[in-house]
């Protein structure tokens, strides 16, 4: 008998936490005064029809503007940033050096100071150079990939070091020994490193709210949060779908890598703690 | 003595460069702008003029009740909630632990930003179903008024992360040897005490660094409540990042709200440096 108990606050647990996707799922398929009516069935197949086709005729197209923004700052700065952190990793694993252990906690220091701290002064250095509202105010950051660099480490570390010297004796150079011989065997850290940097930066509203201004390079959830600032105004209500809608597509490539590659995003304190 | 430049150089160039422009430089950058007075293009030195008046600003501690309250009334409830269903999804009473784990950790892949979108709605006036069902039962409330905005953020980051802390807590749990818990049985435990007695005590550090991680998070709430603004009236200084974000892109005011920026900066270091202390064994072990 104890064992339903368990059962039931599991399957409430259940409820809780699927709950919001019911309801953004059940709200696509509803006309705006079918909305206002708050209830939690279904609507009709055409309106969910219709509401999709008004969310991508949005404001001519824009919503498929910020789709693609998206899909491009998170594919090129998640990948750049990986890259970044995939080669530090192998310095501070594979060699030593003066000054490393210095270096590296210095570095790790760094990236204690939390991202507000510099965001302002990392705005105003932008608006100097002619920066601001431009695709690289969004990219260039991802340069920048300290978390990254630790796990790195971490991982080529895992790496038994006979490898190399064996690669080293064949005669490989070091550029060689990276890329053809330690990138294979550190891939799945970098396909983890990837799809945490792509989430990251899909996710990161703070940096396109104060560097972008122009909306066709906004990035969806942006664009999402500027419709959502219209939607109280008088006459505006019609936009309730389109959001509803709009936000529904701006979680499903992260839904659909989640599942996809749940193996690779489960976190894990223990291994790098422990 | 080997003299040449170490190989390490040719692969640290670049992330190093990168890191020196984009991490290390604005926050020097700040710091040199945090001792300008600034009305407009103008700017003139005031030293820590600003200093002074953000540690004495009302507005800005008092951005500090949201994350303080989040702290001691959120970050329990969720640690409890995860830790209450990883004991569950260990007991091995159920039959698909790691499907249910899946449903739990599935508003990890929700933007902050859509998921305030989303539970604004849910609570908001026009849009909710709970409302209706509420009045049905003669019940009349505003879910948005200002004195229950913390509950409802309250609930929105509980959504969020309690899956996310939840995952890493199971993790744990999964890598306690089995037989720990079956000595345990043997000594004539229950399931309920070998959790209390056994499993829970092995959970001390996790716990505590989850903790610490929530303490960080928490100190920088900031989409959530900007998504709920364009719902209901939320006040510009609701959190630390929300009154930096206006003192700077809706009053101009860009060194002093650097000036707060890195106050709350170093409010948060010093939290984190509990966190690196924390590691630091295992971070050294790590680069020999």
């Amino acid at each position: 008998m104890r064992k339903i108990g368990l059962i039931v606050i599991v399957i409430i647990a259940s409820v809780y936490f699927l709950f919001p996707f019911y309801w953004m799922i059940e709200s696509m398929t509803k006309s705006t005064s079918q909305l206002f009516l708050g209830t939690l069935s279904f609507g009709s197949l055409p309106q969910f029809i219709e509401n999709i086709s008004k969310t991508f005729s949005y404001s001519d197209g824009i919503y498929g503007t910020w789709f693609l923004n998206s899909l491009f700052y998170s594919f090129i700065g998640g990948f750049i940033g990986t890259f970044m952190a995939s080669l530090g990793g192998f310095a501070f694993s594979r060699y030593r050096f003066l000054g490393k252990r210095v270096l590296f906690i210095l570095i790790l220091g760094f990236s204690m100071v939390p991202g507000v701290a510099g965001i302002i002064p990392l705005f105003e250095m932008f608006k100097n150079v002619g920066l601001l509202n431009t695709y690289w105010a969004i990219i260039f950051p991802a340069l920048s990939n300290i978390f990254g660099i630790y796990l790195m480490t971490l991982y080529w570390n895992q790496v038994p070091q006979d490898i190399f010297d064996a690669a080293k004796i064949d005669g490989a150079n070091d550029v060689r020994i990276f890329f053809q011989i330690g990138f294979p065997l550190v891939f799945s850290a970098f396909v983890t490193l990837f799809l945490l940097g792509f989430i990251g930066i899909w996710n990161n509203y703070f940096l396109a709210l104060i560097m972008l201004n122009s909306s066709d390079k906004f990035p969806l959830i942006l664009g999402l949060s500027n419709i959502n600032s219209l939607v109280g105004l008088p006459g505006q209500s019609g936009l309730y779908p389109v959001i509803i809608t709009g936000s529904f597509f701006s979680i499903l490539p992260l839904i659909l890598i989640f599942f996809a590659f749940q193996k690779f995003l489960t976190p894990k304190l223990v291994g790098a703690i422990k | 003595m080997n003299r040449k430049i170490s190989k390490a150089w040719l692969f640290l160039i670049l992330p190093l460069i990168g890191i020196a422009v984009f991490t290390m430089y604005p926050l020097f950058f700040g710091i040199y702008l945090s001792l300008f007075g600034q009305r407009g293009p103008r700017m003139w030195f005031v030293g820590f003029y600003n200093y002074l008046t953000v540690l004495k600003d009302p507005s800005f501690w008092g951005g500090f009740g949201l994350p303080i309250f989040i702290l001691l009334v959120q970050v329990p409830i969720m640690l409890g909630i995860a830790v209450i269903l990883s004991l569950i999804l260990d007991s091995g009473r159920l039959k698909y632990p790691s499907l249910y784990r899946t449903f739990f950790f599935m508003p990890y892949a929700v933007p902050t930003i859509v998921s305030g979108l989303i539970w604004g709605y849910m609570f908001s006036s026009a849009l909710s179903p709970f409302i209706p069902l509420l009045k049905s039962i003669g019940i009349n409330v505003n879910f948005l008024s200002s004195g229950s905005l913390p509950w409802i953020m309250l609930n929105i980051m509980t959504w969020e992360w309690a899956g996310y802390n939840l995952v890493l807590i199971y993790s744990t749990l999964l890598s306690i040897p089995r037989e720990i818990s079956e000595q345990a049985k043997i000594d004539g435990a229950n399931d309920f005490q070998t959790a209390l007695y056994i499993k829970l005590p092995l959970l001390k550090t996790t716990l505590l660094i989850l903790f610490i991680f929530s303490i960080i998070g928490s100190l920088q709430i900031f989409n959530e409540p900007m998504m709920l603004s364009g719902i209901t009236n939320i006040p510009p200084n609701f959190t630390p990042s929300m009154y930096v974000y206006n003192q700077a892109f809706s009053y101009g005011s860009f060194t002093y709200a650097t000036t707060a920026a890195i106050v709350l900066g170093a409010v948060i270091f010093v939290f984190s440096f509990f966190f690196l202390r924390l590691s630091m064994k295992q971070l050294e072990e790590n680069i020999e």
